[in-house]
C-alpha cells in the first residue's frame, strides 16, 4: 500500500467518495431547481445552529450541484451503477462442416498411427 | 587425420541433431516441435525424416504450403516412407481441391480417403458402396460429416457421439468431438453442444468457427442468467470462455456481471473485491463508467499509481464527439487532469504530477488556481526556472495575484538581483499577511548581508528604508540592532533588541537571538532584566537557555554569564519537575538537563573547570539517574580514550536511567552508544555536524551559502 500524503493545495481524493446526491436524497439525474429545493428543505431541519455537521454536509452537497458545471464535474468522482443489459440479440451459429477440417481429420487420422519413436536412430560413432 | 576429425564432427553435428529431434518429438506445441527440428535439421540438413516430421509441424500450424514443399521432398529422396505420399497428395488436395495425380504409391484405403476428401470437397454425395475404411477406425465419422455437408439439417448426433468413442488418437477426436457438438446444435440441443464444443476446446481444437460458435453459445447461457440476476454464475462463465473473448455481446455481459458484484462489494466497503471485479470488467469491454469505477476503487486502497493511471485512461478512452452521451468538456477534462496529478502527489511522484498538470492546463489555459498547482508541483520536482516561468505567466494576466507575487518572492530570494519591489507590490495587495510580511523581511535582511559591498550611507538609507517598511517585524529589528552595535550605537542597538522583543513576544528564535545580541550589548542589568522579562513567557523550557550558554561559551562571554544562563535552564528544569510539566511526552528533567549542559559545554569546547563544576552538581543532585555514569563515559572517552570503557558505562546509564524513569538521560546515553558503534570518521562527522547545527538537519539553502572551505575542512 502506498503512502498517503496528502498536499494541502490539491484536491484529497480520498473525499471525493461522498454523494452529495445521497446527501441531498436526489436522483442524479435532479435539475437546478430540484438540488435548490432539497437543500433549502434539508438546511430547514438541519440548521447550522442546531446540527452544525450535517448542515456543512449538506451545504458542501449543495455547493457541488447547484450548476449544471457542478453537477458534470461531481459525477465524475461517483460510483457509477452497474450497466444495463444489452437489448438481447439471437446469436448465429455456423454449423456447417469445414473443407479444412475434413483435411485436418485425415491427418490427425494418420498421425494417430504414426509412432514417432519408429523414426529415433542412434547415431553410430563410424561412418556406416 | 584431417578426416578422422572430419568424422568426428560430423558425427557429433548427428548426435547433436537426434537430441534435437527427440527433443520436439517430446514438445506438446506444434510451434515447439519446429523449432527444434529446424535446429536438428541445421545440424544435419540431409537428414529426411526431420524434413517429414518438420512437415506434419508445418501443417499443424496451418503453413500448408510449406509442408507441401517439404513433403514433395521427402517423397522424392524417401519414396518408401510410410504415409509420405498420401500427406503429399492429401496436402495438395487440401491446397487445390483437386485429386492429386500419381496415386499408385498409395494403399486403397489412402486412395479411398482421397476420393472420398475430392469428392466432399465438391459437395458431392460419396458412393455409398465404397465405404471408407479410414486408419481412423470408427467409420461412422466419414458417412457423418458427409451426410451433414450433403445436407445442412441433418444432425447425426448419435453417430458421431459413438464415434468418438471408438476413434483412436486425441487429433482426430477433438474434431469429431466439435462437430458432434454442430450435429447436436443442429438437433437444438443446447447443452450437449456446450459440453462437446468445451471439450474439442479444452483438447487443443481451436480455429476460429470453433472459437466463435462457442462463444455464442455461451453467450446464450450468459443472457438467460442475466435476466435472472444470477451474477456470480454469468461472472463463473469466463472460466470456460476461450480466452480472448472475442464475441463483443459476451464480453459486454460478463463485464455487466462483474460490475454488478463489484458494485455490492464496492457497497460494504470491500473496495479491494470491488476492485479485482472491475478490472476484469474494464478488462473484457473498457468503458469510461468502469474505469472511473476502478480509480475510485484504487484511490480507496490508497493504491495511487494506479488511480492516477485510470483516471488518465478514462479520459484517454472519452468520446470526441460532442453529441456523445459520455462526452465530457473541457473543464471536466481538465478536472480530470488535476485530480490525476492529486493522486501522483499522495506518492511524491512530482514529475508524473507536472505531466497531468501541464495536461491539464492545455483544457484551461486561462485557470489561474490550475497554474500556481503547476508551479508547486514544478518546485516539488525541482524545475524552479520552470516554476518562474508560469508564475510570470500568471503575473502577466493578473498583475496582484498575492500567491504569484508570494511564490515568485520566495523562489527569487537568494537570487542575484533585487526582490524588494515584488514584495513591496504584495504589501500594497495584504499588509497584514504575514508571509508578505516575513518576505520582504529577508528580502531586506539580504540585502544588508550584502553591507560590505555597500557604502555606509547606502547600509543607512537602506536600513531607514526596511525599518521604514517593516516597523515592528523583529527579524528587521534585529539586524538593524546588529548593525547598530557593530557601528558601536549600543543604546540604539539595545533599544532596536527590545522593539524587537515588544514585536514578537512568544516568538521563541526571535527572543533566542534578541537575548544573545543583548548580552553583547548590555550584559548588565539590561541583561539580567531582559532574562527575568523571559522567565515570564509561559513554557519556556531548559533547552532555550542551555542554547543560550552554550552561544554565550562560543562567543567567549564572561564566565559569569555563561554559568547564569546554564543555571537558569537548570533551575528551570527543577521548577518545571516540581510541577509535573511535561513537553512532548518527555519531562526535561534536572539530570537531563545537567547532562545537556555537560554536552553544550563539551561541544563548545569549553573549559575543563566548567566541566567539573556541573560534574560535580550532578554527583550531589541526581546521584542514581544514570547521568554520572553518563560523564564517566564522556571522561573515558575523550580524556582517557578509552572506547570500551566508555561503552560498558553508557550502557550502566542506560539501565540506571531506565530504573529511574529518566527518559532524557536514557535517550542521551543510547544516543551516545551509537555513536560508539559507527566508525570514529562518521562519528567525528555527525558530532561536528551536531555542532554546527544544534538545532536539527540545515535547511539546504544553509548548506548552498556554507563556502566551500567549510566542506573541505570538515571532510579533512
Amino acid at each position: 500500500m502506498n503512502s498517503s500524503k496528502t498536499s494541502s493545495h490539491r484536491d484529497t481524493p480520498s473525499q471525493t467518495l461522498v454523494d452529495p446526491y445521497a446527501v441531498l436524497g436526489i436522483d442524479r439525474r435532479a435539475g437546478n431547481e430540484e438540488v435548490r429545493r432539497a437543500y433549502f428543505e434539508l438546511a430547514k431541519q438541519h440548521s447550522p445552529e442546531t446540527d452544525p455537521e450535517r448542515f456543512q454536509a449538506i451545504r458542501a452537497a449543495y455547493d457541488a450541484l447547484r450548476t449544471d458545471e457542478g453537477r458534470a464535474r461531481a459525477g465524475l468522482f461517483l460510483l457509477q451503477p452497474p450497466a444495463p443489459l444489452p437489448t438481447r440479440r439471437r446469436p448465429s451459429y455456423d454449423l456447417d462442416v469445414h473443407p479444412s477440417d475434413l483435411v485436418r481429420f485425415a491427418l490427425e487420422s494418420e498421425l494417430a498411427t504414426l509412432s514417432l519413436r519408429d523414426d529415433f536412430r542412434e547415431p553410430s560413432l563410424t561412418d556406416e | 587425420m584431417l578426416a578422422k576429425t572430419a568424422d568426428a564432427r560430423q558425427t557429433a553435428d548427428r548426435i547433436v541433431a537426434e537430441a534435437f529431434f527427440r527433443a520436439g518429438c517430446q514438445a506438446a506445441e506444434p510451434a515447439e516441435r519446429l523449432e527444434y527440428l529446424d535446429l536438428a535439421l541445421q545440424a544435419w540438413p540431409d537428414e529426411v525424416r526431420f524434413r517429414f516430421h518438420r512437415a506434419i509441424a508445418l501443417w499443424q500450424t496451418d503453413r500448408l504450403d510449406e509442408a507441401a514443399t517439404e513433403l514433395a521432398i521427402v517423397a522424392a529422396a524417401e519414396p518408401e516412407r510410410p504415409k509420405a505420399a498420401f500427406l503429399l497428395a492429401l496436402a495438395r488436395l487440401a491446397l487445390t481441391d483437386t485429386p492429386a495425380a500419381g496415386t499408385a504409391d498409395l494403399s486403397p484405403t489412402e486412395a479411398a480417403t482421397l476420393d472420398l476428401i475430392g469428392q466432399l470437397l465438391q459437395g458431392e454425395a460419396p458412393d455409398p458402396d465404397g465405404a471408407i475404411k479410414s486408419p481412423a477406425g470408427g467409420s461412422g465419422v466419414w458417412p457423418a460429416l458427409a451426410l451433414m455437408i450433403t445436407d445442412s439439417s441433418a444432425a447425426p448426433v448419435a453417430d458421431l457421439g459413438r464415434a468418438i468413442r471408438t476413434v483412436g488418437g486425441r487429433g482426430p477426436r477433438k474434431i469429431v468431438e466439435y462437430y458432434h457438438g454442430v450435429a447436436a446444435m443442429r438437433a437444438g440441443d443446447r447443452s450437449t453442444a456446450d459440453q462437446a464444443w468445451h471439450r474439442a476446446w479444452q483438447a487443443g481444437f481451436r480455429t476460429g468457427w470453433v472459437a466463435r460458435n462457442w462463444q455464442s453459445l455461451i453467450r446464450e447461457t450468459a443472457a438467460d442468467l442475466a435476466e435472472a440476476g444470477q451474477w456470480r454464475k454469468v461472472a463463473a462463465l469466463h472460466e470456460r470462455t476461450p480466452h480472448p473473448v472475442t464475441d463483443p455481446g459476451l464480453a459486454e455481459l460478463l463485464a455487466i456481471a462483474s460490475d454488478h458484484i463489484g458494485y455490492a462489494a464496492a457497497k460494504k466497503g470491500s473496495w479491494h473485491q470491488a476492485a479485482d471485479h472491475w478490472m476484469r470488467a474494464r478488462d473484457l469491454a473498457p468503458t469510461r463508467q468502469r474505469i472511473q469505477n476502478l480509480a475510485l476503487a484504487a484511490e480507496q486502497e490508497d493504491d495511487w499509481i494506479t488511480a492516477a493511471e485510470s483516471w488518465r485512461e478514462m479520459v484517454r478512452r472519452r468520446p470526441r464527439k460532442p453529441d456523445h452521451p459520455d462526452y465530457l468538456t473541457d473543464s471536466q477534462v481538465a478536472g480530470i487532469w488535476t485530480h490525476a496529478a492529486s493522486c501522483y502527489d499522495n506518492v511524491q511522484e512530482s514529475g508524473e504530477a507536472v505531466t497531468c498538470l501541464k495536461t491539464a492546463l492545455k483544457y484551461a489555459e486561462t485557470d489561474v488556481d490550475l497554474r500556481l498547482k503547476l508551479v508547486e508541483a514544478l518546485l516539488d520536482n525541482e524545475q524552479e526556472e520552470a516554476a518562474e516561468n508560469e508564475l510570470d505567466r500568471v503575473l502577466k494576466a493578473d498583475a496582484n495575484n498575492l500567491e504569484a507575487l508570494i511564490l515568485l518572492g520566495t523562489l527569487r530570494l537568494g537570487q542575484w538581483g533585487d526582490v524588494r519591489p515584488l514584495w513591496r507590490h504584495a504589501l500594497t495587495i495584504a499588509p497584514h499577511d504575514v508571509r508578505v510580511r516575513d518576505g520582504l523581511a529577508m528580502a531586506h535582511l539580504e540585502h544588508l548581508s550584502r553591507a560590505k559591498f555597500l557604502s555606509r550611507k547606502k547600509i543607512e538609507s537602506e536600513l531607514r528604508a526596511a525599518l521604514e517598511e517593516l516597523p515592528d517585524h523583529p527579524d528587521v529589528l534585529i539586524r538593524a540592532a546588529e548593525l547598530r552595535r557593530i557601528q558601536g550605537r549600543g543604546n540604539e542597538a539595545r533599544d532596536l533588541l527590545l522593539r524587537a522583543l515588544a514585536a514578537a513576544p512568544t516568538d521563541v528564535r526571535a527572543i533566542g537571538t534578541i537575548m544573545h545580541d543583548m548580552l553583547h550589548v548590555a550584559p548588565g542589568d539590561e541583561g539580567l532584566a531582559l532574562m527575568e522579562e523571559i522567565r515570564r513567557i509561559p513554557k519556556m523550557l531548559p533547552p532555550f537557555w542551555i542554547d543560550q550558554g552554550r552561544r554565550a561559551l562560543q562567543c567567549a562571554m564572561e564566565r559569569e554569564w555563561v554559568i547564569r544562563l546554564f543555571d537558569e535552564a537548570i533551575d528551570l528544569a527543577r521548577r518545571q519537575g516540581a510541577s509535573g510539566e511535561r513537553r512532548g511526552g518527555k519531562q526535561d528533567t534536572p539530570a537531563a538537563t545537567l547532562i545537556h549542559v555537560f554536552d553544550a559545554i563539551h561541544n563548545a569546547q569549553g573549559d575543563s573547570d566548567l566541566l567539573d563544576h556541573y560534574a560535580e552538581i550532578i554527583g550531589r543532585e541526581v546521584p542514581d539517574s544514570g547521568a554520572v555514569q553518563y560523564i564517566e563515559a564522556h571522561r573515558a572517552r575523550f580524556f582517557d580514550e578509552d572506547v570500551d570503557l566508555a561503552k560498558r558505562l553508557l550502557k550502566e546509564a542506560v539501565r540506571k536511567a531506565s530504573r529511574a524513569g529518566e527518559p532524557g538521560v536514557e535517550d542521551a546515553a543510547s544516543e551516545e552508544l551509537h555513536m560508539l558503534t559507527l566508525s570514529p570518521e562518521t562519528s567525528d562527522l555527525l558530532r561536528r555536524m551536531m555542532e554546527l547545527f544544534p538545532d536539527g538537519p540545515p535547511d539546504p539553502r544553509e548548506l548552498e551559502n556554507l563556502p566551500d572551505e567549510f566542506f573541505e575542512d570538515l571532510f579533512s
